[in-house]
């Protein structure tokens, strides 16, 4: 069954240009060498510089040729799957496998692009006894204004990415405007060498100024910095320093009330919270290598509570949270569980676009398979 | 199947158009997004709540002194005491008296441990602690907490450029302990101590209800 | 693996600076009872000093290789699981000396003379020292075989211990080869120090001299002439009672003299406190703890406890019966006293026994089937060889093509043998390290290329056989002299699903590329003989064509489910479906690859010597993906490393292109030539 529609569009200029083999296989062997030149910069540079470059739309080699990056690689190779599928891949019982194959290829690079665009990985450390109801991003950073309220917080924050020179955060429901100055994505700070004298800005902890450094090459270990003007409507404008490495936040009063500002790893709270009450670490007897993690907790939702075991290859997977036991550290102040935590909206897709590829090119063997057989059996 | 023909002339018209729309997606500017949630607050390392405190102060403020709280968030106010003359002349003084009002909970560490730490603040060996504390005066604030006041101002530094020194009061009660801090010039401190004295007796702590 | 045994380098240098004290048989022992004196040797002592013990006038008589077999299967814990010591033994001397066996004596009876008569065992040439500077370094005379032995090695001892401890400074990844070599050396000499003293307690004693010849009549023990001037630890502890009686005697006794016997033995009893004290960790593991499940000690460790030496008391003594059993050459009570102890390690740790089989294991360990796989494989590569060299049909032909199945078919049955006992043995599924993708790899496109010979008849599917059976197999050979290969599993690793599915279906993958690349080499080569093919020849190649084709497919289909399964691996694991590691990179490399080929063969810009071409470059991106991820160092997947490897893997890369580039050339050449004439 051949639509006339179909044919008609099939033999268009724009979709034979659309539909080019050289596109495609230019498109592959250029994923070929993005995926290879970018393992073996990744061993020198760090996974996020890598992917940070070869993600790209273009990577510029030696600052002078562009190249084709992974992003705009996989868009091109996606129209031309869609095309391909629209109008070329003829509807016919024979090409089954293939239409199943091309079908879960393309939802494995839909599901790839929502899982690029809107998962989030964050971690969760916690001491024995003690109970968590945030999870802390790895490598990216917030500014956070709060003030205290009770047990809680309400807090305003901005992402990393909004901090640009210029721009202006409004903090309502606060009387208050941050006007963005300068932001590092790594910077080293420095306290004043005179003792005493008046510091350029209000910092928490006496940091007289900060300078850009180049982006670690493990990106969780970049420390951020910002420089930014505070005006409310009442009183004079005031100058911000804040540092990712303070472990205090500033206090300042705006509108009468205290507040407290912060640059630190973004926090997403969660719905629910978890409590560890143990960890458990068995190693292969008479070696140093470890043969389980294990950590005990509570997952308290509201009223109701439930005991839960997370360990290794075995996460707990909650409201669309997924906690993996990830690592541990025992030292002077107890042991603490570190978790993974991951919300993916795509995250199933992979698994059913593999199927339907497996089944698709299975049938699309057997078919063949099958006809030869036949030719064979007739000889 | 025949190897195809080289592309057409469309080819260059759908890569263009291609183009344009990822340039245009890029160059999409977008406002500043607030995000907005509560969460518990948290507690810090060294175990002080940056949340509500259990305990309610007041206080007369002395002649001159100016109000300056912002920095620091263990503060929970701060002032500037300026040298007595230069009080009502509208005059700035370089080297007004920073003076600083903290509320800890608990016995922050105890008596000990925060006077070596104000002496290693101004680099005085931490083995003149217990001098210090012998020659401490004692004080008492208007709602009738006690307290002592230590007075670095006659011991020597170890570090010659440094001419700092501290007077200090620590009021220990049974839950909190407030410490008001006085640092500055050694001169200026000895002529604003009658001062410092004077804002301590007139605090007025109160426990709110938890 | 080596890398274990270094971690535990500190307390070895501690064990060995505090062995680098005197201990000559006429030496004094100091009388104080600070411990052992950390003092240099002693040059006026000719410089002569060592650290083996030595016979003191009762010398071993030892017992040969056939009357050590209950000694085989002793079971002891060693790097995580509980083997039979046969395999330790092979395990020691292949980390040692490269070889399993010394000049032929079995790895198993040096062990026994290393454990029972240390002191003979100070010339055996043990110890591999490949990089001649280090043999320079050490102020060794180099041997042609470069092996050497612990006396050769024994003057700069100290020498090395400080190029050890400064070669442990520089971290891992920055070390040469030469400083690998000095650490793989101290620990090779550690491992060996350590077992020598690891029954410490049950051989003669330098410093359990008996001077007065009274106190053997009132010890009840035996006289000089019988046994020489030193008893044992555990002799003296045998008779503990008594020297106890005695000792508090003394303390009864407020008097001034002390005579010579009760002087003697306040003397022995003091050294004994202190043998037992300083008995260090040994690495034979061998006294299962009755408390604690899987936790294994050694002697000295049970000597040293008093609580647990009363309770595990008859099987200490059974270790002593067994080294005097050897020493007096005694087969039968060997032989009785290692079944006895034996049995009584099943009765005390009955869960971790019961998961053994060692029996089979010392089998594999004997008849080694992968070797002997390896070596099948070789002589039908040359048999498949002849095969080609005379034309089909002539008797000769046919005869070479039956022993080539044969042969093959035999060294295949050895492989899948050696498989199947290793999954037995293990308990778990087959492909669990590097060394074990060689195998498997090996048995699934073996199987496979059978497979499509017997449909096809050419020859050129055994041919390719053979030809991936010897490389791989050894390669694979290689590795296994890496030590032992059966190790336990990380942590994350630990996963028996998902592992046992993502893993083989991956190698699964790598085999059927590997087996198109052997195939299109066979097709390559046919193509330049007969550029342009006419008739039979011409269906002959179209044949080998379509298995090519088929191959692909294949490798495609697998490749690309273990990509996915390997994802989804992740995704339980670790949170994340795909995170750009370099070894799921080098899969999804494949992946594109094979769909680049078939694509391209599909459009007709590549044709049947195009695709073979390609496929032959699918092997090399395999090899990449397989061995090369590795030498990168990094991620997730970083768990086998060979030294060397990437220069080998270089020039594995440039023989394929210029492979490629001479049968191209060759090709055109022909064909030009065929064309004209």
């Amino acid at each position: 069954m051949n639509l006339k529609w179909r044919q008609k569009a099939a033999r268009h200029p724009v979709t034979k240009a659309i539909l080019h083999p050289a596109i495609t296989l230019a498109g592959l062997l250029m994923l070929l060498m993005l995926v290879f030149f970018g393992t073996l910069y990744q061993a020198d540079h760090g996974l996020y510089e890598a992917q940070r470059i070869f993600f790209s739309y273009v990577i510029w080699v030696a600052d002078i040729v562009p190249f084709p990056g992974s992003s705009l690689v996989l868009w091109v190779l996606s129209i031309q799957l869609i095309v391909f599928m629209l109008f070329q891949l003829p509807l016919v019982w024979k090409k089954a496998g293939l239409w199943v194959v091309h079908g879960g290829l393309l939802l494995l690079l839909v599901g790839g692009f929502i899982t690029q665009v809107k998962a989030v990985e964050s971690q969760l450390t916690l001491a024995e006894g003690e109970t968590g109801h945030f999870t802390t991003a790895y490598d990216k950073w917030e500014v956070a204004v709060w003030k205290a309220h009770a047990d809680t917080n309400i807090v305003v924050s901005y992402y990393d990415y909004d901090l640009t020179p210029g721009a202006v955060l409004d903090l309502s429901p606060w009387p208050a405007r941050l006007t963005v100055m300068r932001y590092y994505e790594n910077a080293a700070a420095f306290t004043s060498l005179v003792t005493g004298g008046t510091l350029p800005y209000l910092t928490a902890s006496g940091i007289a100024s900060i300078e850009p450094r180049k982006p670690e090459k493990d990106a969780p270990a970049n420390s951020p910095g910002l420089i930014a003007r505070l005006s409310s409507g009442k009183g004079p404008d005031r100058e911000i320093l804040l540092y990712g490495m303070e472990t205090r936040p500033l206090a300042l009063t705006i509108g009468g009330e205290r507040m407290m500002l912060q640059l630190r790893r973004r926090h997403y709270p969660l719905e629910f919270s978890l409590k560890l009450n143990d960890f458990v670490r068995t190693l292969h007897p008479g070696t140093d290598v470890a043969k389980s993690y294990e950590s005990y907790a509570d997952l308290q939702d509201g009223l109701a509570s439930r005991p839960v075991k997370i360990w290794m290859n075995n996460p707990l997977r909650y409201k669309g949270y997924t906690f993996f036991q990830a690592s541990f550290a025992i030292n002077k102040d107890g042991e603490h569980s570190t978790f993974a935590v991951v919300t993916n909206p795509g995250r199933l897709i992979p698994y059913i676009s593999s199927i339907m590829v497996f089944a698709g090119m299975l049938l699309h063997f057997l078919v063949h398979f099958y006809g030869y057989v036949r030719r064979t059996a007739r000889k | 199947m025949s190897v195809p023909k080289p592309p057409p002339r469309s080819v260059l018209l759908t890569t263009l158009a291609a183009v344009i729309f990822s340039a245009g997606l890029t160059a999409c500017q977008k406002d500043p997004q607030p995000h907005h949630y509560r969460e518990i607050a948290f507690k810090e390392k060294n175990g002080s709540m940056l949340g509500e405190v259990p305990i309610k102060m007041a206080w007369t403020l002395p002649d001159g002194w100016v109000d300056q709280p912002e920095g620091d968030p263990l503060r929970v106010a701060g002032f500037l005491a300026p040298s007595p003359e230069l009080a009502h002349t509208g005059e700035m003084d370089p080297q007004a008296v920073d003076v600083s009002l903290v509320q800890l909970a608990g016995d922050a560490g105890g008596l000990d441990a925060n006077v070596v730490r104000w002496l290693g603040q101004i680099k005085i060996p931490a083995s003149y602690a217990e001098q210090a504390i012998a020659a401490a005066k004692p004080i008492q604030t208007a709602t009738g907490q006690k307290g002592i006041v230590v007075d670095f101002t006659d011991m020597l530094s170890g570090d010659m450029t440094q001419s700092k020194s501290i007077i200090g009061a620590i009021i220990q009660s049974n839950g909190y302990t407030v410490f008001v801090k006085a640092m500055g010039e050694k001169d200026r401190l000895v002529k604003i101590k009658p001062q410092l004295l004077q804002f301590c007796d007139s605090l007025k702590i109160t426990e709110t209800a938890k | 693996m080596k890398n274990r045994f270094l971690s535990s380098l500190a307390p070895t240098l501690a064990l060995m600076a505090l062995l680098l004290a005197p201990s000559r048989s006429h030496a004094q022992m100091p009388l104080s009872s600070e411990g052992p004196s950390t003092v240099a040797p002693n040059p006026e002592l000719g410089g002569q000093f060592t650290l083996l013990p030595e016979d003191l006038g009762r010398p071993s008589k030892g017992l040969k290789d056939k009357e050590l077999e209950a000694f085989a299967s002793m079971a002891v814990l060693h790097d995580g699981r509980v083997k039979p010591m046969e395999t330790m033994a092979r395990h020691m001397m292949l980390q040692w000396s490269g070889h399993d066996a010394y000049h032929g004596t079995p790895a198993l009876s040096i062990l026994a003379q290393i454990l029972f008569a240390p002191e003979k065992t100070g010339d055996l040439k043990l110890f591999l020292i490949d990089n001649p500077e280090v043999a320079e370094a050490l102020k060794i005379k180099p041997e042609k075989s470069r092996r050497y032995s612990y006396r050769e090695i024994e003057p700069s001892l100290s020498k090395l211990q400080t190029l050890s401890q400064h070669a442990d400074s520089v971290p891992d990844m920055k070390r040469n080869v030469v400083q690998k070599e000095i650490l793989r050396t101290f620990g090779n000499i550690a491992a060996y120090l350590n077992l020598t003293r690891s029954l410490q307690f049950a051989l003669p004693s330098a410093s359990l001299l008996i001077e007065v010849p009274e106190t053997r009549n009132v010890l009840n023990l035996p006289t000089s002439a019988e046994a020489g001037s030193t008893v044992s630890f555990w002799e003296l502890m045998e008779r503990a009672p008594m020297m106890a009686q005695i000792l508090d005697g003394i303390n009864r006794d407020s008097g001034w003299e002390y005579s010579p016997v009760e002087n003697e033995i306040v003397r022995l009893s003091r050294a004994m406190y202190l043998q037992s004290q300083t008995g260090m960790a040994s690495s034979l593991h061998i006294i299962p703890n009755p408390d604690q499940v899987g936790v294994w000690m050694s002697p000295s460790e049970v000597v040293a406890t008093p609580a647990m030496l009363q309770r595990l008391n008859a099987e200490v003594g059974a270790l002593a019966g067994l080294a005097s059993s050897y020493r007096n050459g005694d087969a039968k009570a060997f032989q009785e006293q290692s079944e006895s102890f034996n049995a009584a390690v099943i009765r005390l740790a009955p869960e971790d026994m019961g998961k053994t089989l060692f029996k089979l294991e010392i089998f594999k360990n004997r008849l080694n089937p992968l070797f002997v796989a390896t070596v099948l494989f070789w002589i039908s590569m040359f048999t498949a060889f002849l095969f080609f060299l005379f034309p089909a049909g002539r008797a000769v032909a046919r005869w070479l093509y039956r022993l080539t199945w044969l042969v093959a078919g035999a060294a295949l049955a050895f492989l899948i043998a050696s498989i199947v006992i290793r999954i037995l043995i293990m308990h778990r599924p087959p492909v669990t390290s590097l060394f074990e993708t060689f195998p498997f790899v090996a048995a699934v496109s073996i199987t496979v290329a059978l497979f499509l010979e017997r449909r096809s008849r050419q020859g050129a599917a055994l041919l390719a056989a053979t030809l991936l059976g010897t490389l791989l197999l050894s390669i694979a050979n290689r590795y296994a002299a890496d030590g032992d290969t059966m190790q336990m599993l990380v942590a994350v690793l630990n996963s028996n699903f998902w592992l046992s599915t993502h893993v083989i279906c991956i190698t699964t993958g790598y085999s059927a590329c590997v087996l198109a690349g052997a195939i299109a080499h066979i097709r390559l080569v046919r193509g330049a003989w007969t550029p342009n093919p006419t008739g039979h020849a011409k269906t002959s190649i179209r044949e080998i064509d379509r298995m090519v084709f088929g191959t692909l497919c294949f490798g495609l289909l697998f490749s690309f489910i273990g990509t996915v399964l390997g994802g989804i691996w992740a995704d339980q694991s670790w949170g994340r479906f795909w995170g750009w590691d370099p070894k799921e990179n080098g899969a999804l490399l494949i992946v594109i690859w094979c769909a680049i080929l078939l694509h391209a063969k599909h459009w007709g810009v590549v044709r049947e010597s195009g695709l073979a071409a390609g496929a032959v470059l699918g092997a090399v991106i395999v090899s990449l993906a397989w061995q090369g991820v590795n030498l990168l160092n990094v991620g997730l997947h970083s768990y086998g490393f060979t030294q060397g490897a990437v220069v080998k893997l270089f020039t594995y890369i440039g023989a394929e292109i210029l492979f490629l580039l001479v049968v191209w050339l060759v090709t055109e050449i022909r064909k030009r030539k065929t064309v004209t004439t």
